[in-house]
């Protein structure tokens, strides 16, 4: 069975409270970012699929198995959101233990413990105790305890929160590379642009539902009934908006300091942008589409 | 099955530590050697009639196993089994390939190895303190060896019960340490004052442990009163009540099995939900 995390028509309810509504997802090898406001029901998501909580409705399936089995748990690695450790334990001691619980020798396991925690840039700090760890090696010591057992579905619960941009680069890349690897990374997070650096499929929640689904260029395309916006700069900003006035499919044309924002909608375009770039007369210096960053396709579907 | 006992063991070693590096074991074992040396101290001062192991008895009954000993398993079944849930760092247990029947047995084993060690230290502690004959405070009340044996006896039957009522009350109740304190001083009290026929004796430790040492010690004088207080020997001899060590068992067994049920079926999700 190749390694994938399935949800079928999950739904999950706290009393009355309902957290997710009826969500179908099936991701695949690669990294998948998963994206919502607070309360969309990213975590209880994760949750469900960490074998954490049981789905009021429908199935969650991870390789195929449930994951409350012990053959998906050995197959899977959660990385919480959380900021609690056994802090009187040193990062080495406390990921040897996990593995232990894994099933892993003595032996072993003090050996892939160490071999984890210098991958992820502890080496120097692994027999401290986790009580005197910065944010940033806490999360790594995090990060290890999911990792060390070389799962093949990786779950991050917000790895970036809080982190600095080193911390942050490292992570990523780290997560970039397991999904190079063909590991099937699941990261949920807040820090939108980072997450856009990092996934290159997205899973997008809103009030316990899953509002869109693919790459960002699929995300774009399911937008297709708004305007998109895009900058456009030039020495002559007057003559430059006369000129862009006289293409049929821009809808509105605002001057600023920095260039021409103008909102487009239909094909075509783009074409005619470049034309007008090509054209005597030195018009067009940048063309710049504004709105196809996630942050800006997560704004439209929210809204 | 195998693999069951190797991470039960496991779980057991690694609750053990935790359990090791708390300041309130280290607290606990100082305070066994201080009360000692200060019962010992008040044993010199006993009335002349008290024998040795009178007063042995009496101070280990009423200090040790009334308080001391449930309050202390307990507060480890509380730690153990609760901390975790409560900052959440059962999560990293919850999500590795282990039964969460392992972790629980394993953290109920680790409280039994605990208590019962910390329990002996204690008894043996004073029973040194009384003993040592060069102690300005010993005046020939030092105690047989014999009472020793049986309350250490005693005190591992005790420790694995309410080990097992701390798992219990740690997996299920939001404040277990409360439920923990109205089981020793409400429900304990309250069921050994009800006579045999209402049933609630077995639903108690320090029933069956009283009990067995009275069978145990042949107590005379002070100490057998202490026993004996609310407790006809006319329901001993008639067969009224179960046998103690049976009754410990089956106790545990239900605590366990309450603990078991809830810590493996349970979602604990510390977060409130509006």
């Amino acid at each position: 069975m190749s390694a994938s995390l399935e949800f079928r028509q999950v739904s999950k309810w706290y009393r009355q409270v309902s957290a997710l509504i009826e969500v179908s997802a099936a991701i695949g090898p690669g990294v998948t970012g998963l994206v919502g406001q607070n309360g969309a029901g990213k975590t209880t998501l994760l949750k469900l699929a960490a074998g954490l909580l049981r789905p009021s409705l429908g199935e969650v399936r991870v390789c195929g198995e449930s994951p409350r089995a012990p053959a998906a748990r050995r197959r899977l690695g959660f990385c919480p959101d959380i900021d609690r450790f056994y802090e009187g334990l040193s990062g080495r001691t406390f990921v040897t233990w996990m593995l232990r619980l894994q099933g892993y020798s003595r032996a072993s396991a003090g050996r892939t413990a160490s071999a984890m925690l210098q991958q992820l840039g502890l080496a120097h700090a692994m027999d401290r105790k986790i009580a005197g760890y910065s944010l940033g090696m806490r999360q790594r010591v995090n990060l290890a305890q999911a990792l060390a057992h070389e799962p093949e579905v990786v779950v991050l619960d917000e790895p970036l929160t809080g982190l600095d941009p080193v911390a942050r680069h490292d992570i990523g890349e780290l997560v970039r590379e397991l999904g190079r690897r063909g590991v099937v990374v699941v990261v949920s997070s807040h820090v939108l642009h980072e997450l856009e650096h990092v996934a290159d499929h997205f899973v997008l929640m809103h009030q316990g539902r899953v509002t869109a689904e693919g790459n960002l260029r699929q995300l774009r395309e399911q937008l297709a009934d708004r305007p998109r916006e895009v900058m456009v700069r030039g020495p002559d900003a007057r003559g430059l908006a006369s000129r862009l006035s006289q293409i049929e499919q821009v809808e509105r044309i605002e001057i600023g300091a920095t260039g021409i924002t103008i909102a487009v909608r239909g094909a075509g375009v783009f074409e005619q942008l470049t034309a007008i770039g090509a054209e005597p007369g030195d018009l067009v210096h940048e063309i710049r589409v504004l709105d196809d960053s996630l942050e800006a396709v997560f704004g439209y579907l929210v809204s | 099955m195998l693999r069951w006992f190797a991470q039960t063991l496991e779980a057991a070693r690694q609750a053990a530590v935790l359990l090791c590096r708390t300041r309130i074991f280290w607290l606990l074992l100082a305070a066994c050697a201080g009360a000692a040396v200060f019962f010992a101290m008040v044993a010199s001062r006993a009335a002349p009639h008290v024998t040795g192991d009178e007063f042995f008895g009496a101070v280990t009954y009423m200090v040790f196993f009334q308080f001391g000993l449930p309050f202390a398993v307990l507060y480890f079944g509380v730690t153990a089994v609760h901390t975790e849930i409560g900052d959440r760092t059962a999560t990293y247990l919850f999500v590795r390939q282990v039964r969460r029947s392992s972790l629980l047995v394993g953290k109920w084993l680790a409280i039994v190895v605990l208590g019962s060690a910390l329990a002996a230290a204690a008894m043996s502690a004073l029973y040194l303190a009384m003993t040592l004959p060069d102690l300005a405070w010993n005046r020939g009340l030092a105690p047989r060896a014999a009472p020793l044996g049986s309350f250490v006896v005693a005190g591992c039957l005790a420790v694995p019960a309410y080990g097992a009522v701390g798992v219990c009350f740690g997996s299920f109740f939001r404040r277990p340490l409360i439920a923990g304190v109205a089981f020793v001083i409400c429900w304990e009290f309250m069921a050994s004052h009800a006579p045999p026929q209402a049933g609630i004796r077995g639903m108690t430790v320090a029933d069956p442990i009283r009990r067995w040492l009275l069978v145990a010690l042949q107590p005379q004088g002070e100490l057998r009163d202490i026993l004996q207080r609310d407790l006809d020997p006319s329901w001993l001899v008639r067969g009224q009540l179960a046998d103690p060590v049976s009754s410990l068992l089956s106790f545990t067994a239900v605590m366990m099995l309450l603990a078991l049920a809830v810590y493996t079926h349970r979602e604990y999700d510390s977060r409130p939900r509006e």
